[in-house]
């Protein structure tokens, strides 16, 4: 038994004396003080780095260990610091116990058993390098650091100053005993700790940290948008896409998972669109601060160690869903590409892929099938504004062609292939067109960069004028060059065309002047229509003659071939074109140009007064109530289908009030108990049904029947096949 | 009450919600506790809506008195009834009538918030759309003609509405996309819907079409959406907007006014009967509808509109009119509720519990000393306690309820209406926490 009693000196940040007594009985001791728990001075005990310090007949160079009799943990209750060697503790030096055999879970050099200690001074004094060491002393030297940097800089100087030293000497025990997966994970955050504290570099400037696994936002990302607020600086997109994809409450859609690369692509460029340099961030009042979790028991629990004095911005929720909106976005624009991924895994830059990539991403996508057809195009279009081709010739180049028939969808894709590489087509399923068939003509032609995707009623109602008017022309064996001027002059006068319009009607007539659609076909699709539909047609065909202002004799005969052909009363157009001309006139009619008289005086010119210009609202709105509905006839009329539009109807029992087709969807869910959102597309498809109308359908008829839902899910879709059974039975 | 089959996903739900202080978003019916002539008046308003009439109801209460929850419940009681329900809540940067894009961005959430029978919780524009082109797509095959035909012929009925050509040109080209196997057709063709083309030349380019929802229409567009979900089979629109509060607080009058002047516009429409099959809710507290500064009193003829009915005083009421107000709960109503709670957390056979009416006035009472009146009118805090302490009491067994009830912490709620509104930037709302602590800490004495 012993005692010991000490006074300690003044420091700063203890300046009243206090001592205290300690018994120690065995390796256990009983501690008595003039106060609650007497701290000790961790300045005393430390060794530094340049000093070698003897214990129990070891020589220990290198120091980084506090030595000495008394030192209390952090924690107020942890008891005696784990990492303080004290100097007159029993060493078992005959029998070191290297393989750790009498180490517990979190090891204190007090309370360690005296063979144990031996071999932890025997690895010290070996200057720290024995790669077999055991772990639990690397651990108890390890605790030493993790106190000296975390608690002792808010007291010492000379603390703060040993930071880089001490990272220093956790990088190279981390290069000895990473095999150790506590040790490492441990090390690597004290690591990551160290450097932001110790960092003197803008955080911004380097590469924002990979998206961690844990619900964490790592510290890296932190400090750097501190610094970005700091600094007034606008946030760079990687970070942006950094701090989105690390913030634990945003959930990002498949795409921006299936296609990562392109997602970030496409969130960079929407980034920039909004934002330009990017968002300047307003420091907020949270502070950043690392949440730390010692290896050391010496600290009782998780520790909150500030990290210079930055804001913490990941508190904030505005930023974040700023640019939750734009990544929403991004995942919208490729949606219809990641799906094309999801059912083929294989064909990431493929020609189909790249046709549904957004349009930025398109023209700066690479590989060699799509150069290859680049090239191909822009040679082919080289030679002028239009060039016509086989269909054969574009339909070998494009790999995923399974027959010399596409279908719709497969056009669809070259069109859009083409679109984004500035080309356009003719015929185009979007536009109305058929589907490419190898035996057929195409038309190639350069786009201007906002040429529309799709058709405005007016471009409906022009080609479905042209259409007649080219089967007319074509019904006596042959077009007369006479003829296709006249179309062609009618075709430049149409109707209010959006910009890019003109050009596709342009190549849409060549195209139709090559292949004029068959009278036959059109005679018996036309005899389908009512009588008043008929009459409507035959009306508006009038009005797109008259639109140019007046209808001239040869359009008045190609006018009344075509009421022929729709089996009107000729005699209609007469009164149709005079209905037309009667119209309420606008301006003064002019009986007698006027004569230029000699002499007298020139009136003055009036004050030019800005007319107003006004429209019949409602005219027009009549007028697109027309156009629509005979686009919609007409689309029809030319739609050239292959096969029959009209599924055969199924021979299926109907189940839950539901029709056939919807019944079959609904046997059909029985196979599996969960679908993708693929499989679902894929099913609905070949049974011939809208995927989320019929999963709401099924669903009504569901809570109608057994009162719960029966698919559940938007990306994988449960069934519950309790339910399922209920419905059937 | 205790035949009714409380569904295991409702049970949790309506628990989870309770637990973090939030209005449940299914399963209000379980919960549900008194307002019997409120709720028949709404019952017989979705009856109106789905004879093709229309409505608009005013929901007017203090804060905690449950206009939240009344909001959901009618709610989920349209949808059984087979109408398709919309909502959001108004907030500085959604507005109903605004020049900046804030009456797009309500209609936007409320297409995002879009709910049917089956998908009760919102995202279910796809559904509502393909389900239409299903109809349509039947009928084709039976008539043999092509489906753009009979999709043109339904939507006809809208094509004489504002914006109603464009609509139907779009749901035709959903269809288009559809049967072209064109995805990002279809996906044009739904955020035209949602609301989300923000210029004429990117819808015109992408669809064909010349006009987009847009400030200007928003209410035109809610009455097309009405007439289309019609035509889709399900039998109305219930539009439901809630923190009406924020209109109160916009600081430009004539923001204000023009908002009030949308409102007075839909009222007339629903009362006159000129919109079809659409009913709206606006939720907001008194002040909202009677400060005659600031309030829908401020501007004349809402006043005249909403009026109180001279004789509905003195206990008397008047469900038939626009504006239906919902008194605060009383202790009795807030036992009720404790008890409804108590038999829904028990409804799984694996979260048993007893515990006797005797502890749950013990429960009230600790509260009433807590926190005084507050805990039954506004009962938000009061309830997550109540859940939490019965989450406790079933995962300890050997815990009794008496030894708990004096160590529940029931925190007093603070009305957040009472905060004021941020600057009309966004910058500014986003950072809105981080200025309170400003003011706080810039506070001088």
């Amino acid at each position: 038994m012993s005692f010991l009693s000490r006074l300690f000196g003044k420091s700063q940040e203890e300046p009243e004396p206090s001592f205290e007594v300690v018994i120690e009985v065995g390796r256990g001791e009983v501690r008595y003080s003039n106060r609650a728990s007497d701290p000790g001075n961790p300045e005393k005990c430390w060794v530094p780095a340049e000093k070698t310090v003897s214990v129990q007949g070891y020589d220990i160079p290198g120091g980084l260990i506090y030595v000495g009799e008394h030192l209390a943990g952090v924690g107020p209750w942890s008891g005696t610091e784990p990492a303080l060697i004290k100097p007159k503790l029993p060493v078992d030096r005959s029998r070191p116990d290297r393989e750790g055999q009498g180490m517990g879970y979190w090891p204190s050099y007090s309370d360690i058993p005296s063979a144990s200690r031996a071999a932890f001074l025997e690895w010290l004094a070996g200057g720290r390098v024995d790669p077999r060491a055991y772990i639990g002393y690397v651990f108890i030297f390890f605790y030493g650091l993790e106190r000296r940097a975390i608690a002792d800089t808010k007291h010492f100087d000379s603390a703060r100053q040993e930071l880089p030293l001490i990272r220093e000497e956790v990088q190279r025990l981390l290069g000895l005993y990473s095999h150790n997966r506590s040790f490492k994970s441990y090390a690597t955050r004290f690591v990551d700790l160290l450097d932001a504290t110790l960092t003197t570099k803008r955080g911004y400037e380097t590469d924002p940290p990979p998206p961690s696994e844990s619900w964490e936002v790592p510290l890296q990302l932190k400090v750097g948008l501190g610094h970005l607020a700091l600094d007034a600086h606008p946030m760079p997109a990687p970070w942006a896409l950094a701090w989105l994809e690390c913030d634990p409450e945003t959930h990002l859609r498949t795409p921006a998972k299936r296609c990562r690369d392109e997602f970030r692509r496409l969130f960079e460029l929407r980034y920039r669109e909004r934002y330009q340099e990017g968002i300047v961030l307003k420091p907020n009042k949270t502070k950043v601060s690392a949440h730390y979790r010692p290896a050391s028991a010496s600290f009782g629990s998780m520790v909150d160690v500030a990290v210079g004095d930055l804001p913490d911005l990941t508190a904030l929720s505005g930023p974040v869903k700023r640019l939750r909106e734009i990544a929403d976005q991004c995942c919208n624009e490729l949606d219809a590409y990641s799906r094309w991924l999801g059912r083929n895994a294989e064909s990431r830059g493929s020609l189909a892929a790249v046709a549904l990539l957004p349009n930025e991403l398109a023209e700066s996508a690479q590989g060699t099938e799509v150069e290859a057809l680049s090239n191909w195009l822009e040679e082919a279009v080289s030679n002028g504004d239009r060039s016509l081709l086989d269909a054969s010739e574009l339909i070998t180049r494009w790999p995923s062609a399974k027959s010399e028939k596409l279908t719709k969808a497969e056009s669809v894709l070259i069109a859009q292939f083409l679109q984004k590489r500035g080309f356009g087509i003719e015929p185009d399923v979007r536009f109305g067109g058929p589907s490419l068939s190898s035996d057929g003509k195409i038309l190639l032609f350069r786009l201007t960069s906002d040429s529309p995707s799709a058709p405005s009623p007016p471009y409906v109602g022009a080609t479905a004028l042209l259409h007649l008017a080219a089967a007319v022309s074509a019904s006596d064996g042959s077009i007369s060059e006479k003829e296709e001027e006249h179309l062609e002059r009618h075709m430049e006068a149409s109707l209010d065309l959006t910009p890019g319009e003109p050009e596709r009607l342009g190549a849409h007539l060549q195209w139709l002047l090559v292949a004029p659609p068959g009278l036959a076909g059109l005679k018996k699709r036309l005899a389908e229509f009512k009588d008043h539909q008929r009459e409507t047609i035959g009306r508006f065909l009038v009005t797109v003659a008259g639109a140019d202002g007046h209808i001239s004799p040869a359009e008045i005969t190609t006018l009344s071939k075509i009421y022929r052909l729709l089996g009107l009363e000729a005699d209609a157009v007469f009164s149709h074109v005079h209905a037309l001309s009667t119209a309420p006139a606008t301006e003064p009619v002019t009986v007698r140009p006027a004569e230029p008289s000699e002499g007298g005086r020139a009136i003055p010119p009036p004050p030019s007064v800005e007319r107003e210009f006004t429209l019949d609202m409602e005219a027009i709105a009549a007028k697109l109530d027309e156009t629509a509905a005979v686009a919609a006839l007409l689309g029809d009329v030319f739609a050239e289908e292959a096969e029959p539009a009209v599924a055969p109807p199924l021979k299926a029992e109907a189940v839950a009030g539901l029709d056939a087709l919807h019944s079959a969807f609904l046997r059909a869910l029985v196979e599996r108990p969960a679908w993708d959102r693929n499989e679902i597309e894929e099913l609905a498809g070949r049974i011939g049904v809208l995927p989320d109308g019929a999963i709401d359908l099924v669903n009504d008829a569901a809570l109608e029947k057994v009162g719960d839902v029966l698919c559940e899910g938007e990306e994988t879709i449960q069934i519950d096949h309790q339910v399922l059974e209920e419905l059937l039975s | 009450m205790s035949e009714t089959r409380i569904r295991p996903k409702e049970r949790d739900a309506i628990i989870q919600s309770l637990r973090s202080g939030v209005v449940p978003r299914i399963g209000q019916q379980h919960i549900q506790v008194g307002r019997h002539e409120e709720v028949k008046a709404l019952l017989r308003d979705i009856e109106r809506i789905a004879d093709g009439g229309s409505t608009v109801r005013f929901i007017i209460g203090e804060y905690g008195s449950g206009k939240t929850f009344f909001l959901n419940l009618i709610r989920s009681i349209a949808l059984e009834k087979r109408l398709v329900t919309v909502h959001a809540d108004l907030t500085p940067d959604r507005r109903i009538h605004a020049t900046g894009g804030q009456a797009r961005a309500l209609y936007a959430e409320l297409m995002h918030n879009m709910a049917t029978r089956a998908k009760p919780d919102g995202g279910a524009l796809a559904s509502v759309i393909e389900r239409f082109v299903s109809t349509a797509l039947t009928e084709a095959r039976e008539r043999a003609v092509s489906p753009d035909l009979v999709i043109q012929e339904r939507l006809n009925d809208l094509s004489e509405m504002v914006g109603g050509y464009d609509f139907a040109q779009v749901i035709a080209a959903y269809w288009k996309g559809h049967d072209s196997g064109n995805d990002g057709h279809k996906a044009d063709a739904i955020r035209w819907m949602r609301g989300e083309f923000s210029t004429k030349t990117d819808a015109r380019n992408a669809l064909g079409v010349r006009t987009i929802v847009d400030d200007a229409n928003v209410y035109d567009h809610l009455k097309l959406m009405a007439r289309f979900v019609r035509l889709g089979g399900y039998d109305g629109l219930l539009v439901g907007l809630d923190e009406a509060v924020n209109l109160y607080k916009l600081a430009n009058s004539q923001a204000r006014n023009s908002n009030y002047e949308q409102i007075l516009r839909i009222l007339n429409d629903c009362l006159q009967g000129v919109a079809v099959g659409v009913g709206f809710l606006i939720a907001g507290t008194p002040e909202f509808m009677l400060d005659t500064r600031k309030g829908l009193y401020s501007y004349p003829a809402l006043q005249s509109r909403l009026a109180e009915n001279v004789f509905a005083t003195d206990g008397l009421v008047d469900l038939s009119g626009p504006v239906l107000r919902l008194a605060n709960l009383s202790p009795e109503d807030l036992f009720v509720l404790l008890q409804k709670i108590r038999f829904v957390y028990g409804s799984d056979d694996s979260h048993r519990l007893d515990l006797e009416d005797e502890a749950l006035k013990a429960f009230m009472s600790h509260c009433s000393q807590r926190i005084g009146d507050a805990y039954f009118k506004t009962p938000r805090n009061t309830i997550v306690a109540f859940v939490n302490m019965l989450a406790v009491l079933e995962q300890n067994p050997g815990v009794k309820w008496d030894d708990l009830i004096e160590q529940v912490d029931v925190p007093a709620e603070r009305n957040p209406d009472f905060d004021p509104l941020p600057d009309d930037d966004g910058e500014a709302a986003a950072s809105a926490t981080s200025r309170e602590e400003d003011e706080l800490s810039s506070f001088r004495l």
